[in-house]
């Protein structure tokens, strides 16, 4: 293992841990239709609390 | 005569509606009230349900329904 | 100043929620079917940070019949919005205004925007709006929110209105809202009296609209405002006195009179244009076709099939220039390529290629060389070869594809050089190359196809075929026990299964939405599509049937599913009333009709990067490390964790034909978004051999199964039909009310699922001549047991009346 491979590992663990993070606060998407915006200030967690509306 | 045994293209007018509860309500709240004249449209290929004209909109409903809807 | 609140009422498919996205620029989901909005939702009026605009699900009165009629009820009744927005459809003006005069008597101040001007004008017909003003006491404004003409106005002359009634109150003068009184002279007269009787435990402003509702005997307003046994008696009896006089019961003299005064009010205010009258519209001519008694059903197959065809035929073509082009080695732009030394890119790479082949052969020491086809595994070309071909094959030089024409580096071949460029590892190249990259570039891929599908089902929605569905499968639903509205949720299905649970609601009996939720998920959706295309590809060559083949057994499954649970006692009884509009047809507008595809397109796109790329990384670890986190070459992959977990839970799988560790990863990791099968396939077949990810997850099936497109039917199948994906059991248990039944649904569904596949793969093996074995004889039983269940002497239904949501 090289210093860009460190590199390389480090990068692809940062996304990991962003897209766990921002499901973790904003949900899981998915096909729905809804909006996460208007359903959050409906206190949704997920756009899909509030899809098929 | 019930609202079920019009042909397709006969119009007549709602006397009497029988039968009791939501069902009814619904019915009546949808437009279909004494003294409404009503055109039957086409029946669905099957053969149920019915779509009806009620004051100038399309309106789908059962041949059971129907029956319970007394037209003249 | 406080904030105001404004509600948007109106009937269903009236267009409030047009209204609202363009009050709010807010993105809500539209269509063309009576019941798109299922519960209510609130934004901001555009520049005015201190109007807040609540959408209600339609109703046609206030007289709760389903779910969402409650909810819309139950706000304007008991949260008192400032002022209420009244949307009313102008092409459909008499049955509208029933509403309206039912929101008129809450006292609450009103604007009414008669919607859909542009329509009426162009049918030439003619409102007085005046006159509607003075009959029911309140402002009438025309607008048009498709063409997005006077909503604006319209709100603010809410706003307007509300801010004077509220300066009356704080100034003490408030005025009792004047109401519109519609009932004959005796009906008026109980109703006097009921409103004097109940002062003080209703709100003033709303005292004419409770006592309507207490002679109408509502049980649920009678049930809130706790009247006494006494008081009751008394009213009662006014009540009697009205039904004797009129020959009628109380429900029905309110209704009628309601439709009397505004039939009255139609013959003053509407002129409608003489010439139309008898003339068949548009939105006719397509009904005659559409509902025909002979062309219904085969023009809804027809349908479905040529969005299959769509998916695959044309949409197999696009996935693989999306998986092999854009997002893998790179793609020639069109009408830029030219041959070099006579030959094009392909003959030139295939020219190549046999040359290698020509050079491995007879390095090996044979005779003869050979090139598999890539699709079918099977030897597509063979020939003789001697020492002077190996020799001018030892000269050939692999193609540059830049000679060939302007030439467009794929992302993951830039990707690949890049790692290349910073002398990674080549394990860490590995996790990114065939790991993440693997992964989420296969999911990608079929984002073509899941637009071109996308787009299919929004037009379907806009344009008005959804009622119309429901119409013709009426009939058919009832069969097995559902009413035609059920058939609803599953084509909104075919898009996602969430929404489909939802739209559930609408259906008015708790017993038959139950049943449509658990049914409705058997309609494969967009994320599944990626399955379906996946294997139709690489097992059953693009052929354009798989695909529409997929719907129809999942349409089977709902109607024998029905058929099998109906029969049980939990769902015993008769269907639901069907009394449902059939609203007209409209040509969907572009911009509509894209805003659905993309809002669904961008959820899939977000979720292969939020989802399936930390799933991805997550497997690709699992598979690459041991117990004692000891990194693990591709070699040794049967030492890992995955390896490990999934061979406890293959032993489950082998009767349908995929129990090894990698066909266990898929199925499990499925659950997490449906689409996850093709990725987590790409990357447990990295130990496998073959040139291609396609060829790598061919030779892995046939490493589970000696028929290994059998095994890759049983898995599609598999996938497609055993519970939806994670979010959406969610909603299966949120909707359904209690998690017994969560369980139920979920049990249901995995024993459906598991039964066809093994069905599949046992009996197809008994097909092929495989002799009869233990599980022979499992699926033989079960598929027994599923005929008992459908085909068993049920109880007849002859009842008439049966309960509804709204009834306690």
């Amino acid at each position: 293992m090289n210093a860009s491979s460190y590199v390389v590992l480090a990068v692809v663990g940062i996304f990991f841990a962003l897209a766990l993070w921002r499901v973790a606060k904003k949900g899981a998407p998915c096909e729905c239709g809804g909006s996460r915006k208007a359903c959050s200030r409906k206190g949704g967690h997920s756009c899909c609390d509030c899809c098929g509306e | 005569m019930t609202l079920n045994e019009l042909k397709i293209g006969e119009t007549a007018k709602v006397v009497r509606l029988n039968g009791e509860g939501a069902v009814k309500r619904r019915i009546m709240d949808m437009g279909l009230t004494k003294g409404t004249e009503v055109t039957v449209r086409k029946v669905a290929p099957l053969g149920d349900p019915i779509e009806l004209t009620v004051r100038g909109y399309e309106l789908s409903i059962r041949k059971d329904e129907a029956a319970k809807v007394e037209v003249g | 100043m406080a904030n105001i609140k404004i509600a948007l009422a109106g009937n269903p498919n009236s267009g409030k929620t047009t209204l609202f996205n363009a009050l709010t620029g807010s993105d809500q989901y539209v269509g063309n079917w009576p019941g798109v909005t299922v519960e209510k939702k609130d934004g901001v009026l555009k520049g005015r940070k201190d109007v807040v605009i609540q959408d209600l699900p339609g109703i046609y009165s206030l007289s709760p019949y389903s779910l969402e009629e409650k909810v819309s009820r139950k706000f304007l009744v008991e949260e008192n919005p400032d002022a209420i927005l009244n949307i009313v459809d102008g092409t459909n003006i008499e049955r509208n205004l029933y509403l309206s005069t039912q929101l008129a008597e809450l006292g609450i101040p009103m604007v009414m925007a008669v919607n859909m001007m542009d329509v009426v004008k162009r049918n030439g017909d003619k409102i007085d709006f005046g006159k509607i003003a003075k009959a029911l006491r309140c402002e009438v404004v025309g607008i048009s929110a498709l063409k997005n003409e006077g909503g604006l106005e319209a709100a603010e002359k809410t706003v307007d209105m509300a801010r004077s009634a509220e300066h009356d109150a704080e100034s003490g003068n408030r005025k009792v809202a004047e109401v519109p009184h519609v009932f004959s002279g005796s009906v008026e007269h109980a109703i006097a009296h009921i409103e004097e009787s109940i002062q003080g435990k209703v709100p003033k402003r709303a005292i004419r609209w409770y006592a309507i509702k207490i002679f109408e005997r509502d049980r649920d307003v009678i049930k809130d405002l706790d009247i006494g046994v006494g008081l009751m008696k008394h009213l009662e009896e006014h009540i009697r006195d009205c039904e004797k006089e009129l020959d009628d019961d109380a429900e029905s003299i309110i209704t009628n009179q309601r439709y009397d005064f505004i039939k009255s009010l139609m013959d003053k205010s509407l002129t409608k244009n003489e010439k139309r009258r008898n003339k068949a519209t548009l939105s006719d001519r397509i009904d005659k076709v559409v509902t025909n008694r002979w062309l219904a059903i085969p023009i809804f197959v027809l349908a479905i099939s040529l969005m299959g065809w769509l998916a695959v035929v044309p949409g197999g073509d696009v996935t693989d220039w999306a998986n092999d082009g854009f997002l893998g080695d790179g793609w020639h732009i069109p009408f830029t390529t030219h041959e070099v030394d006579g030959n094009d890119w392909e003959t030139a790479q295939a020219d190549f290629a046999k040359a290698e082949a020509t050079v491995a052969a007879w390095e090996a020491g044979e005779k003869k060389a050979s090139i598999e086809d890539e699709e079918t595994g099977e030897i597509a070309e063979e020939w003789d070869i001697d020492e002077a071909a190996y020799n001018a094959a030892k000269k050939a030089k692999e193609p540059d594809p830049r000679q060939f024409g302007v030439w467009v580096p794929g992302i993951g071949a830039m990707i690949g050089a890049g790692l290349e460029k910073l002398g990674v590892s080549e394990t860490v190249s590995s996790l990114v190359k065939d790991g993440a990259w693997g992964g989420v570039s296969t999911v990608l891929g079929f984002v073509p196809v899941i637009v071109l599908v996308f787009l299919f089902l929004a037009f379907l929605e806009d344009c008005g075929y959804m009622a119309r569905v429901a119409f013709v499968m009426d009939r058919i639903c009832r069969k097995f026990g559902l009413s035609g509205k059920s058939f609803i949720p599953m084509i909104v299905g075919m898009g996602c299964g969430v929404p489909a649970v939802m739209a559930a609601r609408t259906i008015e009996n708790k017993r038959d939405q139950r049943m449509t939720i658990i049914l409705s998920t058997f309609i494969p959706c967009g994320a599944k599509l990626a399955i379906i295309t996946m294997f139709s590809v690489l097992f059953f060559r693009s052929q354009w049937w798989v695909f529409p083949l997929m719907y129809f057994i999942g349409i089977a499954i709902i109607v024998f599913g029905g058929i099998a649970l109906k029969k049980s006692k939990a769902f015993a009884g008769e269907p639901a009333p069907f009394v449902m509009e059939l609203p007209a047809y409209h040509m969907p507008t572009l911009s509509g009709v894209w805003r659905h595809t993309w809002i669904r397109t961008k959820g899939y796109i977000l979720k292969a990067g939020l989802i399936i790329f930390p799933a991805c990384v997550f497997l690709w670890f699992v598979m690459h490390f041991n117990w004692s986190l000891t990194l693990l070459s591709d070699e040794q992959l049967d030492q890992s964790i995955l390896h490990d977990v999934g061979s406890w839970l293959a032993w489950l799988l082998k009767p349908l034909g995929f129990g090894s560790w990698q066909g266990a990863a898929a199925a499990v990791s499925a659950e997490i978004a449906k689409e996850q099968a093709t990725a987590t396939l790409k990357i447990v077949s990295i130990g496998m051999e073959g040139a291609t990810g396609g060829a790598r997850v061919q030779n892995l099936f046939a490493s589970m199964s000696d028929f290994p497109k059998l095994a890759a039917l049983s898995f599609m199948v598999f996938n497609l039909f055993i519970p939806p994906c994670m979010v959406a059991i969610a909603v299966t248990f949120r909707e359904m009310g209690s998690k017994a039944w969560g369980w139920i649904a979920v049990g249901f569904q995995l024993f459906v699922g598991y039964a066809i596949a093994m069905s599949i793969y046992q009996l197809g093996m008994l097909a092929m001549g495989c002799g009869f074995g233990f599980w022979t004889a499992a699926a033989i039983i079960v598929d027994l047991f599923c005929l008992w269940a459908v085909f068993r002497p049920g109880k007849k239904f002859k009842v008439v009346s049966c309960k509804l949501k709204g009834e306690s």
